[in-house]
């Protein structure tokens, strides 16, 4: 058992510029007449937690706590102004499907892509390909480009994509239930298998159930500080009551 | 992986390596290495105004001039000869304080009219390096219907206007000083240590590369970041970048009923437009039109098609760049290579045109992909500047479309260079496309390869802008993600 994540100390510093310039002009403008009005917006302050090898963390807060941008840290899209993260594997993060998805390419064609944005190799790709195809409930529709597809499609395509993976460290922002009822059963069950199999999970989700069904401990995050940290229960039950 | 079977994969990657490195430096050894000796130069001359009347009977041409070169191997000299066909010889002597320092005799019979014409020395003169020489044209008894004629000049031309110059040593026609100087311009060459320096150059720089290695390998196995595990690190990208490589070339031909086929098109047809435009203003002046004009097409085209699509790829991508990790320059350098595609595609219809411009095909045009290399560094470090630059100022992209427009217009793709006035070729040659083109156009129309100081500039041209540009992306990347 090894530690896999390690937040320490993180903070994060949003400078909000109230003139920001969006184009050389203002720019040109704002520097002649030094008007620079900027206001710093703290989304984390001093936030630090370990995640070991298999543990599946929830994370709560309000809107605004810093939940997201908390996992963007860890997933490395931000980069935190103060603090570390030593991550002890690949992360794979599921924060919105299909945003890799072209729309003049076919399905089979997404594949790739969208994998290869996620981090898969190509032989791991080619393996899993009857799965991904399979899964999707799409076929012959797979040979066809992605801007004829439905949203259901689509989605389903892009969930099928993102969780064929055996990440080391798999950071979900809502559980993805997308498509039909049937679907959405299936991709659920997906989902659980997904987060029971060994792999470490950071879990983002405002459903209580969800996170007393699937964690083993659970970060309260409030206005960008660590709340209360601990177990499932005890924390689920401190937040509902606050509420 | 351990340790040990790690150690085997780069030994052997070294060797690799080094082989590579060795074969590289004899090719380039076997294909320029007679370029290497000495450096090519012509002097500029005056413009023709005024001619000898026709060199009837005997005549004495004298004209002082002075050599700047180590050697002289040519004399151009602009005559005409007014379509009579002359059988006659000429004489042409080279004097120093009266004494005979060469001479030689030329038929007439093929020389030109109204235009430049070259008189080969058979052996370069040495050693003539600053000293005061004189010329002398003799001509023997010609016919009255036979004669040649020699021009002379008190001007040179700087852009659509012709500038005096102060005449010191004015062209004397049998002894009689005229109001002007011979239009007379000299080829020679300067002996530099380039060929003497070579492999020396090549083993310290190999132990230098191989020092480097070892000394980043070391730091890699400490676990110390440094090229070695950028390096490491950028090969878990290969897949990622062949992916959207092929997503570019797929897309940008998608629903055109001739696909790819445009790729090989697209420079034949500009390059015929550009023809049937230019031609009749150029033609004349430029030898292999056709050839001069795709050469420098192709290569302006892929500057602007890959500065153009890599300035906005950090841009286009910002929904995948706000929600995965992946390293950011992957996406203007994958656009860069993406259009490299589409150059290799495009080499096809121009080494058809130059087969069919009856150009010989020499072993410089090997150094093509040395060419388009060095290119290709040059807009990767362009895509990465100015798409950093445009992820804060989203007026680049327009700034861009004037400087591109510019920048063609600063470039010899459809005219000649000597339209450029002299006292700015030296700022003209700055220009790194410049630098490129001419590369290009000397391995394919000269056939031969370019000077080392050619080589130099493409090397610096693509080597400071890549490195500028990486040095403005790294410093700026981790911002990217808030002004997306």
């Amino acid at each position: 058992m090894g530690t896999m994540i390690e937040v320490n100390n993180v903070s994060m510093a949003f400078r909000m510029d109230i003139n920001r310039p969006s184009g050389l002009k203002d720019w040109v403008v704002n520097f002649a007449t030094g008007k620079r009005d900027i206001r710093e917006f703290r989304a984390l302050s001093g936030v630090s937690f370990t995640v070991e090898k298999g543990e599946v963390i929830g994370i709560i807060g309000r809107n605004g706590s810093g939940k997201s941008t908390l996992l963007k840290i860890i997933s490395g899209i931000y980069k935190s102004t103060g603090g570390s993260v030593t991550l002890g594997g690949n992360v794979v993060p599921m924060l919105e499907l299909g945003s890799g998805f072209d729309q003049e390419l076919t399905g089979y064609e997404n594949i790739f892509l969208n994998g290869a944005i996620l981090g898969y190799t190509e032989k791991y790709l080619r393996e899993k390909l009857d799965d991904i195809i399979a899964f999707s409930e799409l076929g012959d529709f797979i040979n066809m480009p992605i801007k004829t597809y439905s949203s259901g499609m689509m989605m389903r395509l892009a969930f099928s994509v993102a969780t064929v993976v055996n990440p080391e460290i798999l950071i979900v922002d809502e559980i993805l239930a997308v498509g039909d009822e049937f679907f959405q059963k299936k991709s659920f069950a997906r989902m659980q298998e997904l987060m029971s199999g060994g792999t470490t999970v950071l879990f983002v989700s405002h459903n209580l159930d969800q996170i007393r069904k699937m964690c083993s401990r659970v970060v309260w995050l409030d206005s960008g500080h660590i709340r209360m940290a601990g177990p499932t229960q005890e924390i689920c039950a401190a937040y509902a009551a606050q509420q | 992986m351990n340790i040990l079977q790690g150690e085997k994969k780069y030994t052997k990657l070294f060797l690799v390596l080094l082989a590579a490195y060795l074969v590289l430096a004899s090719a380039l050894y076997w294909i320029c290495g007679d370029q290497l000796e000495a450096v090519k130069s012509q002097t500029s001359t005056v413009s023709p105004m005024a001619n000898d009347g026709g060199l009837v009977g005997s005549n004495v041409l004298e004209q002082p001039f002075t050599v700047g070169t180590d050697t002289l191997d040519q004399l151009l000299l602009y005559t005409g000869t007014f379509g009579r066909s002359n059988h006659s010889t000429v004489r042409l002597q080279i004097l120093e304080d009266g004494q005979l320092l060469w001479e030689q005799e030329y038929p007439v019979d093929g020389l030109k009219n109204m235009a430049v014409n070259a008189f080969m020395l058979d052996e370069p003169l040495q050693g003539v390096k600053g000293k005061q020489l004189l010329l002398r044209i003799l001509t023997q008894d010609v016919p009255g219907d036979q004669a040649i004629t020699f021009y002379y000049g008190n001007t040179v031309s700087a852009s659509r206007m012709e500038v005096a110059v102060r005449v010191d040593e004015p062209l004397r026609i049998n002894g009689e000083a005229v109001n002007g100087m011979l239009c007379l311009s000299l080829i020679g060459r300067d002996l530099i240590a380039a060929k003497r320096l070579y492999w020396p150059a090549i083993v310290v720089l190999g132990l230098l590369l191989s020092f480097a290695y070892w000394y980043g390998y070391r730091r890699y196995r400490q676990g110390r970041a440094g090229l070695f595990s950028t390096v490491h690190g950028l090969s878990r990208y290969t897949f990622l970048m062949k992916q959207l490589v092929s997503r570019d070339f797929k897309t940008k031909y998608k629903r055109s009923v001739l696909g790819v086929l445009w790729s090989f098109l697209n420079p034949l047809l500009t390059m015929s437009v550009q023809y049937l435009i230019f031609s009749s203003l150029f033609k004349s002046t430029i030898p292999n039109f056709a050839v001069y004009l795709m050469t420098g097409g192709i290569i302006f085209n892929f500057f602007t098609e890959s500065v153009g699509l890599g300035l906005t790829s950090i841009v286009m991508n910002a929904p995948l760049i706000t929600k995965v990790y992946v390293p950011k320059y992957i996406y203007p350098v994958s656009r860069v290579l993406s259009s490299t595609v589409n150059v290799l595609i495009s080499m096809i219809p121009l080494c058809c045109m130059i087969l069919f411009s009856g150009l010989p095909l020499r072993k410089s045009m090997l150094l093509f992909p040395l060419v388009l290399f060095c290119t290709m560094l040059f807009c990767t470090g362009m895509s990465l500047l100015l798409s950093s630059s445009m992820v804060f100022f989203r007026d680049t992209q327009f700034l861009w479309g004037i400087l591109s427009m510019l920048w063609m217009y600063m470039t010899p793709i459809f005219y000649p260079e000597s339209i450029i006035p002299q006292q700015f070729l030296r700022l003209y040659h700055m220009n790194p496309m410049y630098q490129f083109i001419y590369f290009l156009r000397t391995i394919t129309i000269d056939g031969t390869a370019p000077g080392p100081y050619t080589f130099l500039y493409c090397g610096l041209c693509a080597v400071v802008p890549l490195l500028l540009g990486l040095w403005v992306f790294r410093k700026t990347q981790d911002r990217f993600v808030f002004y997306l």
